[in-house]
């Protein structure tokens, strides 16, 4: 059976192996890419003298072999490289800013996505009507089959062209200011999660009320009320914890799309022009930070499961 | 690239006509159909070229155009559903490998009773899908790229499946192993090693043949990821690029003009919506699903 | 219930803070003259090193913040004085008079010793990209604390308006000497324009008023241009009222405007949107008659309809409407009828395939490579579109492995060298078209290196040299389509490109 310290190890482990994997991988297939960085960062109007210089400095002009092998050591030492587009700049503060931003959104709409996400399946599993139950459950259905982009330009035109009730994307660059300008792109986000989220608490909401405890407790004189809250509830909202961390890559390719929908100066905005201009170094480190991200999440998840789940611990 | 984790499968011992789970299941295939149907009929019934230039840019749904022209003057009906084929084709092509690649190891590293190869399987897989898949599939679709054309697909296309095949066996491993590890604890595996068949028959006749259910119903949604994945590429300007009619292409190029002309993006929206909810409907009719019992 | 209760108080709590925040950050349009502008631009400086930025929108902003010997008119077609007082060119010399009393930001003095060290760094530094604008000059002497004489290799009517450009802002001799080649590197340093740059980030460049600017200080203090990349975000952003100016909106966006935003477009004063044609010699179209059927079979007044919603028009010529050196030869509407005649005998006479480029990112361009391929089918020409990002395009380009790039090119000013050298000079590739052709580059530096009648003339002829060659086909002006809800005099976009602050 799983212990604690067993699933700490395992997943440090992973995040090594991951952290190892990411780096070569990106190393090598970002380089096999057609198109020269040097090229791409002077633009059209650059003499062949000055694409030269700029290699040189960059670094490009060295084996491939080397290259990788370079940023690898670099890695090891906690230094993510310099930018080749933004000279002078570290790949860590061009992508800390990034990456908060990316987190904050994620993070609002897993928060939304449980809020409404339990209540509603928690709702749905107990109201009389089943007429009511159905739309209900059609509802979340279409909203589960409706791509994350999607939901973002409905909303994008609906309630920002249209109704006028938030900005159409934008930062605002100093909190508590960025919350206006995040709330709807992340209820875009979390109509993806949140109906999830529903669905699988209905379901074992429903699993649940058929366990003979739920009867014996009411024969015993628990409330209604007593028995959905503190009996139903726990273990509905149980399977919502690997869920989540199940989720967590689809939520960070949902942010992307997202985020270019909303213009939010997120990791997806930044990763997709610096692929754009070949700046190697910015890739590799978002690529890093994603995954190793992904896997600590993961680890969260797995932890928080053990310590509540009691049916997992080891005897 | 996961949808829920997966409940029990019901063995289906009860046969009753047109209970609510056999409705749903039915909708939800009727929904595909119809949707499929029409990506293949309507392009061989309706002449339109879709590249060609038909009509003044930007004008709203009509008995000519029934859902309108884009911002160059295209026929956005015939568009939609020639582009249905290219989405239609590629997620079909990038399940299936994975499918099969990813129960078949599955199957086999669940079976295996040495500890590393499970291990070592695992951690790969892992490592596999916490790469930010994002970042694969544009830097595999920028490699391989807009170049090569493996006809029929579309410029693009053979990049994203290439992607695709790359990370996604690994989920089906995942349930494959997952499934296998319940199921070898079960009498029918112990006989059958009783009787003295090899490891390989075991794993081929009597394992993969109950696994296929759990890998399978997981394969129809995923199609459905699939097609927003490949749907939402040309949004990070990857993927299958304009003017190729592909659903993404076609709501890309309508965002831009959503606020004066909604249906160009809103009327693909709308098949790719029948589609998705079809696969759902469909994919939560084969899942367990208890009665509702109210709490006394 | 307890913790119902404290759940839904703070769920409550949230909600208002949500709710109240997201009112607050919504501005009201206003008409006065502001003290801050939010301006919307796909591209901003990386660097703050002007020899580096050759995009439009990071060259303009960095216009605003160094100081020039001269200026560049608003329409692109002269320059006047900037730092300078007076500039008197004879034969192989410009004399630089400077104004009397100027001071960078930080108040110290700029004397001709800035200038002489200013123009020394931009000829000696091998990375500049734009270095090419100094060509002619050969020696700087200075003559007095306030005069430099610049000793020409050749008479340059052009340098005049390349010391207006934003590569030769003067920069103080202490810097450069000091800080070598981290010039643009950490804080900074001093300028002498009318802005300076108070603060940079990836993604947005804040600049204040210059208070030691020798020139009129703008009423606006404080000019934010943010990084917003997509051009349909920009334009959102501009109707909910975060920015006050979208420079670059997708032309066909413009039917979605209403009050109080505006369209704001121009055309540069020289330059054409244009085709790019592959000229190598294993390509289809180094054939000179298939080139020219293209050429005829272009409907350039649909082009101009769909892809810039009318906004611009047809180029028939190559410098472009605006230029003072246009000489249009070329026709609004298809030839269907002449250019399959120019198919005669040639590979493409039933039926040929090409390959058309265009950059992903433009919308407009996309558009026209569309409209392109319809109207090639019309002459038995079957033409697929590929749209790519830049780095892949650019690949392409280079390794020949197109037909037709769809692109163009333009200046900041009616000079034609510098345009002439991107889009038909064989050092430079012509346009990706790998054109070579020893008498137009001998009637380009003839161009660069002639000024009034002698200039005209090599121009009328490099005008005849290119109707035969046709190496890029012309298709309509180059137009920048912005879209605004100031008024003009508080910011605007000049022809010349460049950014007009009130």
């Amino acid at each position: 059976m799983l212990t604690t310290a067993r699933v700490l190890s395992t997943r440090l482990l992973q995040v090594i192996i991951v952290a190892l994997v990411v780096m070569i991988g990106t190393s090598l297939l970002v380089r096999l890419v057609p198109g020269d960085a040097a090229r791409t960062i002077l633009g059209d109007k650059a003499s062949p003298g000055a694409l030269d210089a700029l290699r040189q400095t960059l670094g490009l002009d060295r084996p491939i072999a080397e290259q990788i092998f370079i940023s690898i050591g670099r890695l090891v030492q906690g230094d993510l490289g310099t930018s080749f587009n933004f000279r002078g700049q570290t790949v860590t503060s061009l992508i800390v800013p990034a990456l908060l931003v990316t987190a904050c959104l994620a993070a609002l709409a897993i928060l939304l996505s449980l809020l409404v996400g339990i209540p509603l399946g928690l709702g749905l599993a107990l109201v009389r009507s089943s007429g009511a139950d159905l739309l209900g459950r059609l509802s979340l259905t279409v909203l589960v089959a409706l791509p994350s982009f999607m939901a973002g330009l409905i909303l994008l035109y609906l309630v920002s062209i249209r109704l006028r009730i938030a900005p159409a994307g934008g930062w605002a660059g100093s909190w508590p200011s960025n919350f206006g300008y995040i709330w709807l792109p992340a209820v875009a986000l979390s109509l993806y999660l949140g109906p999830l989220i529903a669905r699988t608490v209905r379901q074992a909401a429903l699993e649940t009320i058929q366990q003979p405890f739920v009867e014996a407790a009411r024969a015993r004189g628990v409330s209604r009320h007593r028995v959905i809250i503190c009996h139903v509830l726990p273990n509905a909202a149980l399977p919502v914890i690997p869920l989540v961390g199940f989720n967590a890559g689809v939520m960070v390719s949902g942010a992307v799309t997202v985020e270019a929908i909303f213009a939010l100066p997120g990791l997806g905005a930044q990763l997709v022009q610096a692929m754009g201009t070949r700046d190697f170094p910015i890739v590799q480190g978002i690529a890093l930070l994603t995954a190793v991200s992904v896997v600590v999440f993961n680890l969260l998840a797995d932890l928080l499961n053990l310590s509540v789940d009691p049916r997992l611990r080891s005897r | 690239m996961t949808a829920e984790v997966t409940t029990k499968l019901d063995d289906e011992a009860v046969r009753r006509p047109l209970t609510p789970r056999r409705v749903e299941l039915l909708v939800g295939l009727t929904l595909i159909a119809a949707v499929v149907l029409a990506c293949l009929v309507v392009p061989l019934i309706n002449k339109t070229d879709p590249n060609a230039l038909v009509a003044a840019p930007l004008q709203p749904p009509s008995g000519a155009h029934p859902f309108g022209t884009d911002q160059v003057g295209r026929d956005v009906f015939i568009r939609v559903f020639t582009a249905g084929r290219v989405d239609l084709t590629l997620a079909a092509l990038g399940v299936i490998v994975p499918l099969f690649l990813g129960t078949v190891i599955g199957t086999i590293v669940g079976a295996s009773r040495r500890r590393a190869v499970d291990v070592v399987t695992m951690r790969l897989t892992d490592g596999i899908i916490a790469f930010p898949f994002v970042v694969l599939v544009l830097v595999v679709v920028l490699i391989v790229g807009a170049d090569t054309q493996i006809p029929p697909l579309p410029a693009g296309g053979a990049s994203i499946l290439v992607a695709v095949w790359v990370v996604n066996w690994t989920i089906y491993a995942r349930i494959a192993r997952a499934r296998t590890h319940v199921l070898r604890e079960e009498d029918f595996v112990a006989a059958g090693r009783l009787l003295g068949f090899s490891r390989r028959r075991i794993v081929m006749r009597h394992l993969l043949p109950s696994v296929w259910p759990a890998t399978a119903t997981y394969a129809v949604s995923d199609a459905l990821l699939l097609v927003a994945l490949i749907a939402g590429l040309p949004f990070l300007g990857a993927g299958i690029q304009p003017p190729t009619p592909e659903w993404g292409s076609i709501m890309y190029e309508g965002r831009a003009v959503l606020t004066q002309a909604w249906w160009i993006s809103l009327t693909t929206a709308g098949v790719v919506l029948v589609l998705g909810t079809g696969v759902m409907l469909t994919v939560d009719s084969l899942i367990a699903n208890p009665r509702r019992v109210r709490i006394p | 219930m307890r913790v119902t209760t404290r759940v839904s108080g703070l769920i409550l709590t949230a909600c208002a803070m949500l709710a109240i925040t997201s009112c607050e950050s919504q501005p009201t349009a206003s008409s006065a003259p502001k003290e801050k502008l939010a301006i919307g631009v796909e591209i901003i400086p990386t660097t703050l090193d002007p020899g580096q930025t050759y995009q439009r929108t990071a060259a303009s902003i960095l216009q605003l913040t160094g100081g020039k010997l001269t200026t560049p008119d608003p329409d692109g077609k002269g320059v006047g004085m900037g730092l300078a007082e007076s500039v008197t060119p004879s034969d192989t010399h410009y004399i630089v008079k400077l104004k009397p009393g100027l001071k960078f930001s930080d108040g110290s003095e700029l004397t001709s010793q800035d200038v002489i060290a200013s123009f020394e760094y931009f000829i000696a530094d091998k990375t500049n990209g734009l270095g090419y604008s100094y060509e002619a000059i050969k020696n700087l002497t200075a003559v007095d604390d306030l005069t430099v004489d610049f000793e020409l290799k050749h008479p340059s009517t052009a340098l005049m308006f390349y010391m207006s450009q934003p590569q030769s802002a003067i920069l103080p001799s202490e810097s450069i000497a000091s800080r070598g080649k981290q010039l643009y590197e950490g804080v900074p340093i001093p300028t002498a324009g009318q802005f300076q740059v108070e603060s940079m980030s990836q993604d947005q460049i804040t600049l204040q008023a210059n208070p030691n600017y020798a020139g009129t200080q703008p009423s606006t203090k404080t000019v934010v241009f943010k990084k917003i990349v997509d051009p349909a975000a920009r334009l959102a952003q501009l109707q909910g009222g975060q920015i006050d100016f979208a420079d670059t909106i997708s032309p066909k966006q413009v039917g979605q405007l209403s009050d109080p935003v505006k369209v704001d477009s121009y055309s540069t004063p020289i330059g054409a949107y244009h085709l790019s044609l592959n000229t190598r010699a294993n390509s289809i179209l180094s054939d000179v008659r298939i080139r020219r059927a293209i050429a005829d079979a272009i409907d350039r007044k649909q082009i101009n309809e769909v892809a810039y919603a009318g906004l611009s028009e047809p180029a028939l010529g190559i410098f472009g409407g605006s230029s003072k050196f246009y000489e249009p030869f070329l026709s609004e509407n298809a030839d269907v009828a002449g250019a399959q005649k120019l198919l005669a005998d040639t590979k493409c006479e039933s039926e040929c395939s090409l390959k058309i480029i265009a950059p992903s990112d433009n919308d407009a361009l996309g558009d026209t490579a569309i409209v392109v391929q319809q109207n090639l089918k019309a002459i038995g020409i079957n033409a697929e579109v590929a749209k790519t990002e830049a780095a892949t395009l650019n690949k392409w380009s280079a390794d020949g492995n197109f037909d037709i790039r769809v692109g163009g090119v333009y200046d900041v000013g009616d000079f034609p060298d510098g345009y002439l050298a991107f889009s038909l000079l064989s050092e430079y590739g012509a346009s990706y078209t790998g054109y070579s052709s020893p008498e137009m580059d001998k009637l380009i530096g003839e161009v660069g290196s002639t000024s009034g009648a002698a200039q005209t003339a090599a121009t009328h002829s490099l005008n005849a040299v290119f109707e035969n060659d046709l190496p890029v086909v012309p298709t309509v002006g180059f137009t920048i389509v912005s879209a605004s809800r100031v008024p003009a005099d508080v910011f605007k976009v000049n022809a010349n490109t460049f950014y007009s602050v009130g």
